[in-house]
């Protein structure tokens, strides 16, 4: 941050701390600036950023400062900028795009900051709780947001996504202070429910423990490195529940498309519109596409893949409407007196073609033409002629059907 | 018929029907209406909340209520006995033996029980005793709770073998088994429900359930309650928790009909865990204190009450105590025995700080909701100062008394599972814990806010902290099961496992290590068993990081052996638990074919040298004895210097491969044992 940055920003800060406790009191005010500042030195923003979430932080302090028509005077000024940005790129941008930009685990703004997701819930549950007074800066938030969405690129970094983001963040710092002072309401109205609160993630912790225990996360009765426990204790956690950031989108995109909500994590951001190009590296941080008829992650010295049976399936993000290439680079299993072997490929369960193999690794090609709007995740399945497990064939006694070993698949836009 | 009646008896079917279906499922591996997919015994746990909730909004008894949220628990502790596979295991064999060679042999004699088991492998368990029976080191208290379990086992296996189904019926098929563990699960809420009871002496009703609830949920019991159901930790915390519960429930003003309840309680929970006698020291403390009090008062009438009801109490017990003197007479030819199979006890060698925090399965480092419990139970002394004292005593004896048994870290077994029967003592302290934090947040209602908010910021920094690490990248879409087991990794770094405090943090400070290490490095250090004097480190084989620090290059394999390089000045550590006079052996090798002079290697322990020594071309173990000064106990730095020959030393100078040795393994070893 350059020095002109850390004044606007700290400017920014200050605004915001006067702004939210004119809403609350000095300490969740103070607390909420405290996170925010967290939040910042994580970004590092520019000046021009910090111009933008000092800007807004200064209607913010002032909207606060008023009451009545005045207030709603100063709403209207501050909501100028976004109509100015949705008049130049007409359009109202698409339920996918919003939530691209908020939930997205590569630049999502509140699925990679804890603080905004609470600033967020904050504002929503201020909203909801006292709309007359307090829905005004979800409004805001809101048009902000469209603002955002309407200049939104997929391939936006995280970086130049938070630094973007800045000018909403005065917002959610309120959001903050307003969550905590409610929380504090709410603790010391139940102050034993808050205090079993307290002490429930270690309840979560022990759950999750059993998990990894059950999975052989490691042999019991040796030492553990409860960094390494604790790692395993975090996968497993997320693979029940998902990325708790992404929530409520991973949520609707699990009950959307059947799916768990931690497939939302790479299957839910889909780029495919913007980068047309999709490359699955079997055997190597498959696991968010692999579904079932594949055996275990493999790696020879050319890199990973897996063998499949006669039916293996892929689960990949939204593809777009229009015409694609699908290229897989594998292998077929073979035997003495084996029969030739030949994939079909199936996506989202209509055939597009077939193909023989040859023995050895090589490159196959499918062309799929122009299809059906497609509102989640889509289904690809590969299905082999033929499948056999060495010891049926007499080679070893590994029991594993196998068609194919697969290494790669590609999938790109015809433009 | 009022429709809530309608609704309570629909409940009562509904609850009842899921609970017999997931029975069923567990003991004759078929549901009540057959098969239904592989999603039936979820379903049927369904049910049951469902029919659980229908009865919490339609009854209004107190006890019906907690008893339908028991049988939903059952019900839903059945699913995931399922689910994990729970079944006879591990120690759990050895306590069946006895059900099983009681109830069909109607004797103590293991040699054939061993053998249909599949123990038959065990050589040691079939040494003949002085009787000329096989080995035990077990008690016989689990078969005796599990025998009505048994018995249900029993008819299933029988009905099943008479309609066709090719089931033993000689107590090792299925039905007795997933009996038993249907048994441990059924003692595991029983315990709970004690445990319950007793905290609602200290705490009102809902602190209580939840301390409960989160004492048993939050522990080890956990896992002996769903996936190792056959072992006798359930039941043990079952009759303390029921032996504790008489104690507090009478406590002061008991009759001579509460002492012979209370002695014989004592007596079962001794006969399922010998070592449990030691909860003994609740009534004990007592009795002390009310013998004090009634002779100070010279009332000699009380006095002698008091001796005769708590002699009363004692006989009881030792008469319930009497099924496991004679299966030791039996077994060994002695109404008080030892099995020498079980653990060495070594009075003069505690591992307390081990057995509290290490991460080798230490109390509060493996359950940490118990260390809340612990922190809370000074304040019981509050609510009743006798007892506090003696549950204090009682844990505080419990700790000693397994800090000395020379596996203190309970075997292959999941977190401090010999501490099963402190359990309903520190759910009490989780009670007092969990109203101290209410009268804390009473009085500051932010701390819980600001809590949130603090996990939130340690979020943050360790999301930044492993996208400077590359595991979290701004340019393609994230796994965060990947990036939060990266964040996990991270924190722990940086301070450490939090519920190893205060232990980890001495660690630290005391040898200028990184804290995370503590968990390995601790734990692993040598001369900590009294029967294993000695420790080796492999050198190049997995795990060695925990050992080898600076200098060395990465991992190699000659044929069976791994090594690592080791440049000059290199250095790895030796933990030990205590000093000792040493010998010291150090296989290694130098590279071969050099035209230049021999390496010659130099050993530095902490601040004594030794050599140097030639290193040999070939593997070649070279060994020296160390004196007990020379070494620390904790953390012991040994450093390799390698020069040529006739050349001055340089240690720590820039690494210079051709002044390398291979190193295979360190191994140190006790003088004269």
């Amino acid at each position: 941050m350059t020095v002109v940055a850390w004044l606007l920003a700290g400017a920014g800060l200050g605004l915001l701390f006067r702004a939210a406790k004119r809403e609350v009191a000095t300490g969740p005010a103070m607390a909420a600036t405290l996170a925010l500042t967290i939040h910042l030195c994580a970004v590092g923003p520019t000046w021009r950023e910090a111009l933008g979430f000092a800007a807004v932080a200064l209607a913010l302090e002032r909207t606060t400062a008023l009451t009545g028509a005045a207030r709603r005077m100063v709403f209207v000024l501050a909501a100028l900028p976004a109509l100015a940005i949705l008049i130049v790129r007409p359009g109202l941008p698409t339920i996918a795009t919003l939530v691209d930009v908020l939930f997205c685990t590569q630049h999502g703004a509140l699925a990679t900051s804890a603080i905004l997701w609470l600033g967020a819930l904050g504002v929503a549950w201020q909203a909801i709780r006292a709309p007359r007074p307090h829905a005004w800066p979800l409004v805001m938030l809101g048009l902000v947001l469209v603002a955002l969405a309407a200049g939104h690129r997929a391939d936006l970094t995280w970086r130049a996504a938070a630094g973007a983001f800045l000018v909403a963040t005065p917002l959610l710092g309120l959001g903050l202070a307003w969550l905590l002072a409610g929380l504090t309401r709410v603790s010391l109205r139940h102050p034993v429910r808050a205090a079993v609160a307290v002490l429930t993630p270690l309840l979560i912790w022990n759950v999750t423990l059993v998990a990894v225990a059950q999975a052989g996360g490691w042999p019991l009765g040796d030492a553990v490195s409860f960094g390494e426990i604790g790692a395993a204790q975090a996968r497993v956690l997320h693979d029940w529940i998902g990325h708790p950031l992404a929530a409520p989108a991973n949520l609707v995109f699990a009950a959307e498309n059947g799916l768990a909500p931690s497939r939302f994590d790479i299957l839910g951001s889909s780029h495919f519109d913007t980068t047309g190009r999709l490359v699955i590296d079997l055997g190597s941080h498959d696991d968010a596409f692999v579904a079932d008829g594949w055996n275990g992650a493999e790696r020879d010295p050319a890199g990973s893949f897996r063998w499949a049976t006669q039916e293996a399936r892929l689960i990949l993000p939204r593809l777009g409407t229009g015409p694609l290439r699908i290229r897989l680079r594998l292998q077929p299993f073979v035997y003495p007196q084996s029969p030739g072997q030949a994939v079909q490929l199936e996506l989202a369960g209509v055939p597009y073609g077939r193909a023989s193999l040859t023995p050895g690794w090589q490159w196959i090609q499918f062309e799929i033409g122009s299809r059906g709007q497609s509102s989640g995740a889509v289904l690809l399945t590969l299905r082999f002629d033929n499948a056999h497990s060495p010891a049926e064939v007499g080679l070893s006694p590994d029991r594993r059907t196998l068609s194919a070993a697969v290494d790669a698949i590609e999938i790109s836009a015809v433009r | 018929m009022t429709t809530r009646r309608i609704a309570s008896i629909v409940g009562v079917i509904g609850l009842g029907a899921s609970v017999l279906d997931l029975c069923s499922r567990s003991v004759l591996r078929r549901g009540l209406a057959g098969d239904v997919g592989a999603y039936h015994a979820p379903l049927a746990a369904c049910v049951a909340l469902l029919a659980c909730v229908l009865l919490w909004w339609t009854l209004t008894n107190r006890r019906a209520r907690v008893f339908a949220l028991f049988a939903l628990a059952f019900a839903i502790g059945v699913t995931l006995q399922l689910r994990l596979g729970a079944r006879l295991q591990s120690d759990g064999f050895y306590y069946y033996a006895y059900l099983r060679s009681l109830w069909f042999d109607h004797d103590v004699n293991f040699l054939n029980d061993y053998r249909l088991l599949g123990l038959g492998d065990k050589a040691y368990l079939f040494q003949p005793t002085v009787t000329g029976h096989a080995h035990s080191a077990w008690t016989i208290g689990p078969a005796i709770v599990w025998a009505p379990f048994f018995a249900i086992g029993h008819l299933v296996a029988t009905w099943l073998s008479a309609h066709g189904t090719s089931v033993a019926t000689d107590g090792t098929s299925f039905p007795y088994r997933q009996a038993v563990c249907l048994a441990g699960l059924f003692y595991g809420l029983l315990g709970v429900y004690f445990c319950l009871r007793i905290a609602e002496h200290f705490a009102a009703r809902a602190t209580a359930a939840a301390a409960a609830v989160l004492g048993v949920g939050g522990s080890f019991m956990l896992w002996y309650c769903i996936r190792e159901p056959s072992m006798t930790h359930a039941p043990a915390m079952a009759a303390v928790a029921a032996f504790v519960w008489l104690w507090i429930a009478t406590l002061e003003r008991r009759t001579a009909g509460q002492w012979i309840a209370l002695g014989a309680l004592g007596g079962l929970m001794a006969l399922i865990r010998w070592q449990n006698a030691i909860y003994g020291l609740l009534p004990l403390c007592e009795f002390v204190v009310l013998a004090y009090r009634a002779c100070s008062a010279r009332d000699r009438r009380a006095v002698l009450r008091l001796g005769i009801t708590g002699a009363a109490g004692f006989i009881a017990a030792v008469v319930v105590f009497l099924p496991q003197m004679f299966a030791w007479h039996a077994i060994y030819g002695t109404y008080l025995a030892v099995s020498p199979l079980g653990p060495k006890i070594h009075f003069r060698d505690p591992h307390l700080v081990e057995v509290l925090w290490s991460s080798r399965n230490g109390l509060f480092a493996m359950s940490p909701v118990l260390y809340a419990g612990a922190i809370g139970l000074p304040l019981v002394l509050k609510r009743h100062r006798l007892a506090g004292i003696a549950m204090i005593v009682a844990f505080l004896a419990m700790v000693y008394f397994n800090s000395i048994l020379q596996d203190w870290w309970g075997s292959e077994g999941f977190g401090g599972r010999r501490f099963d029967g402190t359990i309903p003592l520190l759910i009490v302290g989780l009670a007092c814990a969990i109203d101290a934090i209410r009268r804390l947040i009473a009085r500051a209602a932010w701390a819980p806010s600001v809590l949130l908010l603090i996990a939130a910021a340690a979020w943050e920094l360790t999301f930044q902290a492993t996208m400077h690490a590359g595991v979290a990248a701004g340019d393609r879409p994230n796994d965060f099961g990947v990036v939060s087991a990266a964040q996990a990794d991270t924190w722990h770094r940086w301070v450490g496992h939090p519920f190893a405090y205060p232990a980890n943090l001495l660690f630290a400070a005391a040898n200028a290590e990184p804290i995370a290490d503590y968990d390995l490095v601790d734990a692993g250090s040598f001369l900590g068993d009294p029967n294993q004097p000695y420790g080796r480190i492999d050198v190049g084989a997995a795990g060695d990081t925990v050992y080898v620090r600076e200098g060395f290059s990465d991992s190699e394999r000659d044929g069976p052996t791994t090594y690592r390089w080791a440049d000059d000045g290199a250095a790895l550590i030796i933990p030990l638990r205590r000093s000792a006079r040493l010998r010291v052996e150090l296989r290694l090798r130098t590279a071969a074919g050099a035209d230049a002079p021999p390496l010659q290697v130099t050993v530095r322990i902490n601040d004594h040298a030794f050599g140097p020594v030639a290193a040999p071309v070939d593997w070649q173990t070279i060994a020296f004895v160390t004196e007990r000064d020379v070494w620390r106990t904790t953390i012991n730095r040994v450093t390799f210097g390698v020069q040529r020959a006739g050349e001055a030393g340089a240690q720590g100078s820039v690494p210079d491969p051709q002044r390398r040795v291979a190193v295979d393994f360190i191994r140190v070893r006790e003088e004269g044992r």
